[in-house]
């Protein structure tokens, strides 16, 4: 061939480019699935380790709220908002503030926060103080003409859609509470464009408004725009106890006094009670509630101050010839027009408007008895029926032979759906086959359920027990080639079991629980020659374990890095401030019970419910402890742990859980031989394992100075290693393995200092060869 | 961004899975690019960086795959003169497989989305002059490999 021509590099480049045309809107929503993902999922312990999760064969999943990350969208800045800021507690056992809601701040408090006010972006709050005449010329296509007095940031005010300015009266200001969006225009001159909602009629006592009085009102309550504080809740149509088609099982939109119900057994939720709530006008939720990960804690169900503007009456009783009974006696129905979010980087005044919070209160079925539920909260069986979580829902499903149904255990979280879409021209093909990703985001499951048309799932996030089965008879319509992937599908017939009374958490789910303790940016940055800055960043995941009383049923252990210990999510913050008063954080060590070096005293990071095991330094404590309060918020880079301490077993040791766990997305280690899928073969070794008892073993750093002669040539030029790596065998070994062949293993643990991938890692020198 | 990882992978699930990646990671670190007008070049940058992440990993795996598209289109090619350009395309691509990560990138972010050398520099965050002798020495691997593949 010729000397390189640019006319044919460009056109093999554009060739190889063109071979596949990706979906942008399906790309953006895995991306984003990506991004919120936790790190792992769940399930139960065996002798005393945690298992579970199927981190690896975890379903992809796609956030329904699809964002295409604008700028001004920024993820996780808003502070929490909905929650309010109680200050995050390092080692304090002193009980925090409530969470508040619905208070407004002064030009004063907010002047200070807006040097960076990319946080604001999209907020709307509420302004307490005065509208002033904008010296400024007004931007071309805008209503405006006003500024906040008092806030020296440049910035104008322009009137929402479909809403005008108020007009300035004879003393040059306007004095009220005033609704304000912070938008991500700027114009050319520098000036921040803010937009005056509106102004807000305030309550007798404060901001907000009580919802029996918003409930009960009628014609006294004011036209204008009014704040309240609740629960935004969406009951569900199915699954419905009487089918769903009539008012006993609404779809309807709520702004609740007190937490929604938990879903029941059947997944259905409870009508709120008339005089407590008020109805929203249809997909408030949707377009009120939160979206996982911006802000996390606020689930789907959660507490919101929202703007409300009264639009019309539904009278009860329901028009003759309708059976049933008016399931909220009020009169409104009232139109969302913002929701009013704590503004960032402030802090709630005390005296402003102190909503009273609502007790929680739970009628969800009792929690199984202590012995009877399995790390991760699930239950171990359901009216005698046997519950398969992680490793041992592996199993069941690897040696199933018929398509009875059975029980597992995984995660789930209503506002996470998949949003792949059929492959074009294979519409008509069998679900089995052609349906690769179903519509709900469940973890924890091995492979991908299939969810049939209609199926629809309850409202919530957590635990969640599903009765599926595999070798679907529809397999039969299945293509030859892909009738054997048709068989394995888990096919899901029903929601069994979301949770009890036991596994109820707030305002945190375990799901974001785990995702918020492993937020701290925990990366270093080198320059790798060749290959420019890379960031050397740690393989965080977390797995349910199995502790006593009085530790609660969800608890995480984190691993990845030795620094963290663990995530005890509890049912709200009241409890977590008890047990963290309680109990000697060095005790959780003991709950954990695993082999890992750690390089500080144990110490607790508590926040709202959620409680976090840690053997770190003040600072990455203190890190910690404002990434909790803000997840959101920029924060520098906290270094990987001293190149000086040893994570010898701890490396090998995180393997082992994960292995056990049945996440071979964190077990993998390297192994010699290149030509197999190690993927497929870590499945058949976790799941012979599993079988042998084998999967539990003990970790012992031999004494011996590992040679090529002991590692063996082959791999020992794989491996190729830096002349400032150090190396140690560490001999694993398996007390109850009813197969002598499973019975040790041996692993090298490698450090590379200043390595340009991981500076841990590991790989199996001895023991059974992979199957396969 | 999808163009481009294409044209770096070659393969449609690696490719897939990179820009899942850098989607993901720009949604995390949003919050911490300070320069609102450096977040094209930022947002390729992790690109590039998934990229080179991906080829690592594969490299540990090392299928070999065929691109049914390219197998198609010279069985369907006619008999005239095409099949040539077909298979000088084919060595040309063999060759450029051969090449690292951040050879690829470099030719695909200049030759492909014709940046110039500033926006190569912007988005690799390394000098002007050093963009340009890399990008050098990857047409150089390139003609390496493609004297290889001629052999």
């Amino acid at each position: 061939m010729s000397r390189l021509d640019d006319h044919e590099l460009r056109a093999m480049l554009e060739a190889r480019a063109e071979r596949a045309s990706f979906d942008p809107e399906s790309m953006v929503a895995e991306g984003r699935r990506r991004a919120l993902e936790p790190a792992t999922s769940g399930t139960r312990a065996r002798r005393g380790w945690p298992v579970a999760a199927f981190g690896g064969l975890a379903v992809a999943a796609a956030v329904v709220v699809l964002v295409t990350i604008p700028l001004g969208l920024r993820p996780a800045a808003s502070t929490m908002p909905g929650v309010g800021q109680p200050t995050p507690t390092v080692n304090d056992a002193a009980p925090t503030s409530p969470p508040r809601l619905g208070y407004s701040v002064t030009a004063a408090e907010l002047d200070p926060a807006m040097g960076d006010t990319t946080g604001f972006v999209g907020l709307t709050i509420a302004f307490q103080g005065a509208l002033i005449a904008d010296p400024e010329p007004c931007p071309p296509g805008n209503a405006c003409g006003l500024v906040v007095e008092g806030l020296s940031r440049p910035h104008t005010l322009v009137a929402a859609d479909g809403e005008t300015l108020p007009p300035l009266p004879a003393s040059g200001r306007i004095e009220g509470i005033f609704a304000i969006r912070f938008t991500e225009r700027i114009i050319d001159d520098g000036r921040m464009v803010f937009e005056d909602v509106g102004e807000i009629v305030p309550a007798a006592d404060g901001l907000t408004w009580p919802i029996p009085t918003l409930a009960t009102g009628g014609d006294a309550l004011p036209t204008g725009l009014i704040a309240a504080t609740g629960w935004l809740a969406q009951t569900i149509a199915k699954p419905c106890p009487s089918g769903g088609d009539d008012v006993w099982c609404p779809t309807g939109h709520y702004l609740t006094v007190e937490m929604p119900q938990p879903p029941r057994v059947d997944g259905s939720l409870l009508v709120p009670p008339a005089e407590s709530s008020i109805v929203l006008t249809p997909d408030s939720l949707g377009s009120w509630g939160s979206v996982p990960g911006i802000d996390p804690v606020r689930d789907g169900q959660s507490q919101v101050t929202l703007l409300l503007r009264r639009v019309k009456s539904v009278p009860c009783p329901l028009p003759s010839g309708v059976a049933g009974y008016c399931a909220v006696r009020t009169s409104d129905t009232w139109h969302v027009v913002s929701r009013l979010d704590p503004p960032p980087y402030t802090q709630p005044r005390p005296l402003t408007d102190p909503t009273p919070l609502p007790t929680p209160k739970s009628t969800a079925p009792l929690p199984p008895p202590a012995a009877e539920r399995q790390a991760g909260g699930f239950p171990t069986t359901i009216d005698g029926e046997p519950v398969f979580v992680g490793v041992d829902a592996m199993g069941r499903l690897d040696s199933a032979t018929d398509d009875a149904p059975f029980l597992v255990g995984g995660w789930f979280d209503s506002h996470i759906l998949q949003t792949c879409s059929p492959p074009i021209g294979q519409a008509d093909l069998d679900p089995l086959e052609a349906r690769t990703c179903g519509r709900y985001f469940v973890t924890g499951i091995p492979g991908r359920p299939l969810f049939r048309d209609g199926f629809e799932m309850p409202e919530g996030a957590g635990p969640i027990v599903l009765r599926i089965h595999t070798r679907d008879p529809g397999a039969a319509a299945c293509t030859p080639e892909g009738r054997a992937e048709c068989l394995d599908r888990s096919v899901v017939e029903a929601v069994v079991w979301f949770g009890d009374q036991g596994t109820v958490s707030f305002p945190i789910s375990p799901l974001d629980a785990r995702w918020m303790a492993t937020t701290v940016f925990v990366t270093e940055f080198r320059n790798v020659p060749g290959l420019g800055e890379m960031a050397i960043t740690e393989d965080m995941f977390t797995v349910p374990v199995a502790c006593s009383a009085p530790w609660p049923a969800q608890v995480f252990s984190i691993h990845g890095d030795p620094r963290y210990g663990l995530v005890a999510v509890f049912p709200d913050a009241s409890a977590r401030e008890r047990f963290e008063a309680d109990m000697d954080p060095d005790l959780g060590t003991a709950c954990l019970d695993l082999p890992i070096e750690r390089p500080a005293p144990a110490r607790w990071v508590g926040h709202e419910n959620m409680l976090v095991l840690l053997y770190a330094d003040d600072a990455f404590a203190t890190r910690l402890a404002d990434v909790l309060e803000a997840p959101g918020r920029p924060q520098k880079a906290i270094s990987l742990t001293e190149p000086g301490f040893d994570r010898t077993l701890g490396t090998v040791t995180d393997y082992l859980v994960a292995r056990a766990a049945g996440d071979v997305d964190h077990a993998w280690g390297r192994i010699g031989d290149q030509d197999a899928n190690p993927y497929q073969r870590w499945v058949e070794d976790i799941l012979r394992r599993q079988a042998a008892d084998a999967l539990v073993g003990r970790p012992v750093v031999l004494d011996e100075a590992p040679t090529e002669a002991r590692v063996g040539k082959r791999l020992w030029r794989l491996l190729a290693l830096p002349a400032a790596a150090t190396t140690r065998i560490v001999r694993v070994t398996y007390d109850n393995a009813t197969d002598p062949a499973l019975a040790t293993e041996e692993y090298l643990v490698i450090h590379v200092p200043d390595s340009e991938y991981r500076d841990w890692t590991m790989v199996r020198i001895a023991g059974e060869p992979y199957p396969g | 961004m999808t163009r481009t990882s294409m044209a770096i992978l070659g393969h449609e699930a690696d490719a897939r899975d990179a820009v899942a990646e850098t989607i993901a990671a720009v949604w995390r670190e949003l919050p911490r690019l300070r320069d609102v007008g450096a977040f094209e070049a930022w947002s390729q940058r992790i690109l590039v960086h998934q990229c080179r992440r991906t080829l690592r990993r594969r490299g540990r795996v090392r299928v070999r795959e065929v691109g049914v598209e390219a197998a198609a289109a010279v069985a369907a090619a006619p008999a005239s003169g095409q099949p040539d350009e077909l298979a000088r395309r084919q060595v040309l691509e063999r060759a450029f497989e051969r090449l690292d990560a951040d050879d690829r990138a470099l030719l695909v972010l200049h030759h492909l989305d014709g940046r110039s050398l500033a926006d190569i520099a912007a988005v690799l965050e390394i000098p002007v002059g050093t963009a340009k002798s890399r990008l050098h020495h990857a047409r150089q691997a390139l003609e390496r490999a493609l004297a290889r593949e001629d052999r």
